[in-house]
């Protein structure tokens, strides 16, 4: 299985190589696995924001997109955060959720009240 | 070995002093003391059986797990695994620890429950297959649990036959069968459901037919009626349903390894008055029928607990009180009131482990949470699939821990059909978002097995059909004195047990079945083994059957098998490759990539 192989690569960049292997084979039996073919085609360009990982001074190669999200809100870039949004089409009750968990974990109970 | 306190007309203490005999015989092919390394989960199935004592009677001067590096001290070395790589690589490492000190010892490997080609060829490239390191096997496979019970403790058994095509399981059920055959009588009638109850059935008459020509069959009476195989692929729905009686709850909530528990319990007593925090502490308690309190409440539903419990204490606490009286008694009645007090003793002992932790239960299950939880899962099972929905993505949102979540998602598309593709795409979505795209190989998983797929245009409503067919929902239950089998999760009826009814009350090739069984997937398995001893037929004999779950079944199952069995004047004797609840059935199929590898910096 390549995603196995794609996330033994400890890099974001040598992951997004070998998912992009996966993604050829996945889009070739589209009957069944289009779904997963679009999944990593979003994961893969998901790897490809480098510059995130310097906002939040994490690794990303193994963080969920929602995790990322509450690193950025939490790290005071709620404008990447609401790109990351509209780029991934993260629904507004998801989002609602990860902002509160993000101000609460950041200590801003003035901006919670705002809620 | 203690007996069982349950009365069963059939003993499993004759397979049970069979385990016993063969773990002693290979105790014994090493003179003198020794020392005896085990694999820690191993440790806890030998447990079931074996006592201390019984090691220490053939010269087991001292136990280790096969962990990390220490010293031994001690000629003899015997470690007793799983064939499993990892564990080989350990035991070469502390054979490789005690020769850097200088000491040379004796060893053997004992298999449970055989050597693989590929274990002996990692011990040989590592230089461990010398003549000094003998190699035995323990052939065991059904391994006694309770009364009324024997597992087989694989893990994996599940994912194994139906994700990666491991048969050997079945091979391994096959045999444990025909091992008990030998030692019960060849069992007259196999009945079963499902492909992978087909092909141990194959196996079975096939084994038989080989130790015919050997000449080798024993001629017994039989002393079991009948066999049902139940492939858990046929029913799924039973699993991931979170069960409402006393020993199911016991296992949601906190977890049963071996037939034991640990969880923390308020300590009472001890507590100074004024002293303002309750302190737990953490207690282990045995759950098998030999404690008699545990035995007498295990399979009740759950709210009759509490009034059980008070009745009991009452009961205890009358006996105490005739000590009062003791003055007008004979030494014959003192002696009487004497051993009457020891055995009460144990009971207040357990009766006090029991009502803390059924104060516990309670004050879990009567939380807001756990009751939203099932008003869930009554609804799905019920055809109110969309009211999930809501629920579902919250739980998502939050991040609770996956395999709850996936018990439900599952149990919703099992219960509808399938999900519509919009809908599906959304929760897969939100999963890879929430848990990592790596969840990507779980979810496949589980569209492999049809337990999360896309629901199709054509086909009516099976699982409804299903439903009726097997009376699985009773929304009319006695609860104080529950009549049906669907009292253990207060409303369902395992699918499972519905089954085993219909072979248990000979109903199995009626045409009704058959229709019945024809909603099911896989082939239906309806076999005489001809050439048997009659069965015997004693006074007031009820008939036994042997279940097996190929796949794992659940504490629900067994109650219910048990109050289906006093209901009908039937006897079950209970098998499975492992004992699961919804938790660990999703964590089983759960698929974790492993972590990156290390590498060396780049230059």
């Amino acid at each position: 299985m390549t995603i196995h192989e794609a996330y033994k690569q400890p890099s974001s960049g040598d992951k997004a190589k070998i998912l992009k292997e996966t993604q050829v084979l996945l889009a070739a039996r589209p009957a069944e696995s289009g779904f997963y073919a679009k999944a990593t085609e979003e994961q893969i360009k998901l790897l490809g924001m480098n510059e995130l990982e310097a906002l939040t001074k994490s690794d990303h190669a193994h963080k969920p997109l929602s995790e990322i999200i509450v690193q950025l809100i939490e790290a005071g870039h709620l404008n990447k955060a609401l790109k990351l949004k509209s780029d991934f089409k993260v629904p507004d009750k998801r989002f609602w959720w990860l902002k509160l968990k993000a101000l609460a974990a950041a200590g801003k109970w003035s901006e919670l009240d705002k809620f | 070995s203690g007996t069982m306190m349950m009365d069963m007309s059939v003993s499993l203490d004759a397979l049970r002093e069979y385990a016993r005999k063969e773990l002693v015989d290979l105790l014994n092919e090493t003179r003198g003391g020794k020392v005896l390394v085990l694999d820690r989960q191993f440790a806890g199935c030998l447990s079931l059986f074996a006592e201390i004592q019984l090691l220490k009677d053939h010269g087991v001067e001292k136990l280790f797990y096969l962990e990390g590096e220490f010293e031994i001290n001690c000629q003899n070395v015997i470690f007793m695994v799983r064939p499993q790589l990892h564990l080989m690589e350990r035991i070469g490492a502390l054979i490789d620890f005690q020769r850097r000190r200088g000491m040379s010892k004796e060893y053997a490997i004992i298999f449970v429950p055989h050597r693989t080609v590929i274990c002996e060829h990692v011990l040989e490239q590592q230089g461990f297959l010398l003549p000094n390191v003998k190699l035995y096997d323990y052939q065991l496979d059904l391994i006694p649990y309770d009364a009324d019970l024997l597992s087989m403790e694989l893990h994996d058994s599940f994912p194994d036959v139906n994700l990666k095509g491991d048969h050997t399981v079945l091979y391994r059920i096959a045999r444990g069968i025909a091992k008990l055959q030998n030692l019960y009588g060849t069992i007259p009638s196999i009945k079963g459901k499902g492909e992978h109850a087909k092909a141990v059935a194959d196996m079975i008459v096939k084994l038989r037919l080989e130790s015919f020509a050997d000449g080798d069959e024993a001629v017994i009476v039989p002393e079991i009626d009948q066999l049902v195989l139940i492939d858990r692929q046929v029913d799924l729905v039973s699993p991931v349903c979170t069960p409402l009686t006393y020993e199911g709850l016991i296992d949601e909530l906190f977890g049963i390894k071996n037939a034991m528990v640990e969880v923390e319990l308020e300590t009472s007593g001890d507590a100074a008055p004024g002293e303002e925090e309750e302190k737990e502490k953490k207690v282990t308690q045995c759950l098998n029928s030999q404690d008699k309190l545990f035995h007498e409440v295990r399979d009740m539903y759950f709210m009759n607990l509490g009034p059980n419990l008070y009745k009991k204490g009452m009961d205890i606490k009358g006996t105490y009180e005739e000590r009062g009286n003791m003055r007008q008694k004979s030494t014959g009645e003192m002696k009487e009131f004497v051993r009457k007090l020891n055995i009460l003793k144990e009971d207040h002992r357990s009766l006090e482990f029991h009502t803390n932790l059924a104060k516990k239960i309670k004050s879990i299950i009567q939380d807001v949470s756990f009751r939203q939880r099932i008003n869930i899962e009554q609804g799905l099972l019920l055809g109110h699939t969309d009211e999930a929905n809501d629920y579902l993505e919250t739980c998502i949102n939050k991040q609770e821990p996956l395999n709850k979540i996936l018990r439900l998602l599952c149990l919703k598309s099992l219960c509808s059909n399938g999900i519509p593709k919009k809908e599906l795409d959304f929760f897969r979505r939100e999963l890879l978002h929430s848990y990592g795209y790596e969840t990507v190989l779980t979810l496949m998983n589980l569209e492999r097995l049809g337990m999360f797929r896309q629901q199709s245009d054509r086909g009516g409503d099976n699982w409804k059909s299903i439903k009726q067919a097997f009376r699985l929902i009773n929304d009319d239950i006695d609860e104080e004195n529950p009549q049906d089998i669907a009292y253990t999760h207060c409303l369902y009826a395992p699918l499972s047990v519905r089954l085993v009814e219909k072979a248990a009350k000979g109903l199995w090739g009626d045409v009704a079945t058959r229709k019945a069984l024809a909603l099911l997937p896989g082939p239906t398995v309806d076999i005489r083994q001809e050439g048997t001893v009659p069965v015997a037929h004693g006074v007031n004999r009820r008939p036994v059957t042997l279940v097996f779950f190929i796949g794992g079944c659940t504490f629900a199952e067994i109650t219910a098998l048990r109050f289906m069995g006093e209901l009908i004047g039937h006897e079950f004797i209970i098998a499975t490759t492992k004992l699961i609840n919804g938790d660990t059935l999703m964590e089983s199929i759960i698929e974790v990539p492993p972590p990156p590898t290390e590498q060396p910096p780049q230059l």
